[in-house]
């Protein structure tokens, strides 16, 4: 019966998969041309629309084959035929797998053979993302799609539940500010995501339950609000989700002799630089955080704005640290301040202290943390003796490969780094190096340009924290990452010592980093915030 | 009994379709469900058949209570709605295959005699397809397999008399021993068809029995025609049970000619 189901959907929905099939190849053909760095004019155009125009398409073809055999509708001819209900559920995700995620496999397969992968690795992880697809995206689509009968319904569904998750967020951001969401714009999110993910799944199949195996529509629902609701607030706490991901270290106790201390006798150099202040900033800053993601900055001006929050006081600590080998490198995931008066009364506490500077390390000058403090408090006790603690969330990375190319080689590929493409612009102003990579990209990698008699230009770091495995992106499976060097200064304020006249004997070090530990410390004082103000 | 319902009941939020109606069909009956629009017919046939569920009470299909009927029940039960959605971008000739791998029992050759004696074009798809020929397409498909129930909700709905003798004439040519049950306020036609009759108005049933039994318990509400008039047709019992139920009083002329 299923095939008899299938056959059907395909005799009404052919045109429809055509099309559909048409895009992903589009979009298949412009990734390919879009190269490494959108060399081809048209593909950087169409890049954009055709990923908008995939995901309708997708999403669109998923929903109108459910929408054949409608699960909410009275007057639907499979209510009266003697079918399996397992069958017809069966009979809607074969059809998806095979109209939508057949062609994405084999679009995908080819492209990164275009690009050059080899046959075995390009097939497993396309595999991977294909999957993923299904499990994240079309399934879920596919549960939404059993509660409504038509188009119309549907998008008025996405529209209800849209709204629940943006107010959701709202009244999130206004009521807990920053902690709404502990891991967002960490290196840890991806378990929070995880979570989500797996959260949508299981609404999506207690859905699908509900309504091939009970056609409780209106119960279905519900449950579809809630999810959206849970969405927002059911939030992985900081401590659980590092606490996991240091679980999950590769090499469990690398980070042993690692060592912070606070070092009042090295007061650092006043620093006349004050972060921006989110306090300052309006409800039009949140909405542009919000639009660039940062949902965390959002809540936090909106919050300020709320509760009328002062200015903040910077306060600078000396931290020395200790332990942390050469050629390795410290990353700080997240410190929270917690400051208590001497009857050990907690007075302030936030998760996120403010930047720890870890340049003065390498020539053995002990780190500054900046603090950041709201004045009110720090006018109440700024001259009171306090207890600090610092909690550090910490990852120590070492450097997983290096990779030695001259400056102006224009293709190459590594192991670590995939397959990577160089180009200076016209202006010889600056090198950019992109990547293409079967798998997880490298989150942490640097490269520094050397010219002749071992002159070179300072390292350029590129570490954004992202420890999640291997998991592709929806719309290509393979990572695109890179970062630029400038090699010249026009206004002539920074000399380079390697500049664009030498690239024809310069090479670039390209040095990839790799986690060894997630691990925690902590450094508790006495203190008087007044005698570590930082001159403003 | 091929259907029996047990107080069924089925509210609408606040609004009652059904009240507390107990209904029993005899089996190899064909038994008329009459109602005005609006009356309960299809909440009936629709909660028989398992596609809304009762508030109350229960109904029994083929012997098996309608909450829990599965593709083998559905197997034994022929369906024709004038509501009933059919895949429009389809031709005639797809939908038949589809419909006939549904069924195990499915008679290709009566399948054919069907399709030729209902003039069903195969080609044409069922969008372009008039209102009579959809019927007559949806009465192809709930015939070939030899149904022990046919259920006809509505069925000449909107079509005029030349479509509706041609369907009429199709369904009692290839029923055979099946069972029927046929809602309807085309009250003529049902009498030319109807061994029972079941009679709804707001969604309690009024009377239920053979057709002769109804004539008979509605004299009294016809007292008033005169002597030697023509024998009360259907419409005029199924009106004058309908006034009394409402507390209306009879109408004094009597039955139409």
């Amino acid at each position: 019966m299923i095939g008899s189901i299938l056959r059907k959907d395909l005799q009404l929905l052919w045109p429809m998969v055509l099309l559909v099939t048409l895009i992903q190849a589009c979009l298949q053909w412009t990734w390919y041309k879009f190269g490494f760095f959108g060399e081809d004019l048209a593909a950087r155009e169409l890049l954009h629309p055709l990923t908008v125009a995939w995901f309708a398409g997708v999403i669109g073809l998923t929903a109108v084959v459910v929408q054949q055999d409608a699960v909410p509708a009275l007057d639907q001819d499979w209510l009266i035929r003697p079918l399996q209900r397992s069958h017809l559920l069966i009979a809607k995700l074969v059809f998806v797998a095979l109209t939508i995620c057949v062609p994405m496999f084999l679009l995908d397969v080819a492209r990164a053979l275009a690009t050059g992968f080899p046959l075995g690795p390009a097939l497993a992880e396309v595999a991977f993302k294909e999957t993923l697809v299904i499990a994240w995206l079309l399934v879920p689509v596919l549960a939404l799609a059993t509660l409504t009968a038509s188009a119309a319904e549907l998008l008025l569904l996405g529209a209800v539940l849209v709204g629940v998750y943006a107010v959701g967020l709202s009244a999130a951001a206004l009521l807990w500010g920053g902690d709404s969401c502990p891991t967002c714009n960490t290196g840890v999110v991806w378990l929070q995501r995880l979570l989500q993910h797996l959260g949508v799944l299981l609404g999506a199949y207690t859905i699908l339950a509900l309504q091939y195996y009970r056609r409780r529509t209106q119960l279905a629902r519900a449950v579809a609000v809630l999810g959206a609701v849970l969405l927002v607030f059911l939030q992985l706490p900081w401590s659980a989700a590092f606490a996991l991901q240091s679980w999950l270290s590769p090499e469990p106790g690398a980070a042993a002799r690692v060592s912070f201390t606070f070092a009042p006798q090295d007061q650092p150099a006043a620093d006349a630089a004050t972060p921006a202040n989110p306090a300052r900033m309006g409800v039009g800053r949140a909405a542009r955080a919000l639009l660039a993601g940062d949902l965390n900055r959002a809540a936090q001006y909106l919050q300020n704005r709320a509760l009328g929050n002062a200015p903040d006081v910077a306060l600078q600590l000396p931290v020395r640290i200790a332990g942390v080998p050469a050629d390795e490198r410290l990353l700080v995931d997240q410190a929270q301040l917690t400051l208590w008066n001497t009857q050990a009364r907690k007075l302030y506490s936030s998760s996120n202290a403010g930047p720890l500077d870890l340049s003065p390390v390498a020539s053995g000058e002990p780190a500054v943390q900046r603090l950041l403090i709201p004045v009110a408090f720090y006018r109440s006790f700024g001259a009171s003796p306090l207890r600090l603690r610092l909690d550090y969330s910490l990852t120590l990375v070492r450097l997983q490969a290096q990779q030695r190319m001259p400056a102006l080689a224009r293709r190459f590929q590594a192991p670590s780094l995939g397959r990577c493409a160089l180009n200076l612009d016209p202006e010889a102003l600056s090198m950019s190096l992109r990547c293409k990579k079967l798998g997880a990209a490298p989150f942490c990698l640097s490269a520094t340009l050397y010219g002749t008699q071992g002159r070179h230009n300072p390292e350029v770091l590129n570490c954004d924290p992202d420890y999640r495995p291997d998991l592709p992106s929806l719309t290509y499976g393979t990572s695109f990452y890179g970062l630029e060097l400038p090699v010249h200064d026009r206004s002539g304020m920074i000399h380079y010592p390697v500049e664009g006249s030498e690239l024809g004997e310069a090479y670039l070090l390209i040095r990839v980093y790799a986690v060894r530990e997630h691990f925690t410390r902590a450094l508790d004082t006495p203190i008087k915030l007044e005698e570590w103000r930082a001159p403003s | 009994m091929i259907i029996e319902t047990q107080d069924l009941s089925k509210s609408y939020g606040r609004v009652e379709a059904l009240k507390g109606l107990s209904l029993a069909v005899p089996e190899g009956s064909i038994f008329a469900l009459l109602g005005a629009n609006g009356a309960g017919k299809t909440t009936i046939i629709k909660t028989l058949l398992n596609i809304i569920e009762p508030t109350r009470g229960r109904a029994l299909l083929l012997g098996v209570d309608s909450r829990a009927i599965g593709p083998e029940v559905l197997a034994q039960i022929g369906y024709v709605s004038e509501s009933q959605v059919l895949p429009g971008r389809l031709r005639v000739a797809q939908f038949l295959d589809y419909v006939r791998a549904c069924y195990p029992r499915w008679d290709r050759a009566a399948e054919d005699e069907l399709r030729r004696g209902l003039q069903l074009p195969a080609e044409r798809r069922i969008g372009a397809l008039s209102h009579g020929m959809r019927l007559k397409l949806a009465l192809a498909c709930a015939l070939p397999f030899r149904p022990r129930l046919l259920i006809l909700d509505e069925p000449f709905s909107g079509l005029d008399a030349l479509v509706r003798d041609e369907v009429i004439e199709g369904f009692l040519r290839h029923a055979g021993e099946t069972s029927i049950l046929i809602s309807s306020h085309e009250l003529d036609e049902v009498e030319r068809l109807a061994t029972h009759v079941g009679v709804v108005d707001d969604g309690r049933l009024l009377f239920q029995g053979p057709l002769a039994e109804l004539r008979e318990r509605a004299r009294p509400l016809l007292a008033s025609a005169p002597p030697g008039a023509p024998r009360a047709s259907l419409r005029d019992i199924f009106v004058a049970m309908a006034r009394k139920a409402r507390g209306v009083r009879p109408r004094a002329e009597g039955p139409r000619p």
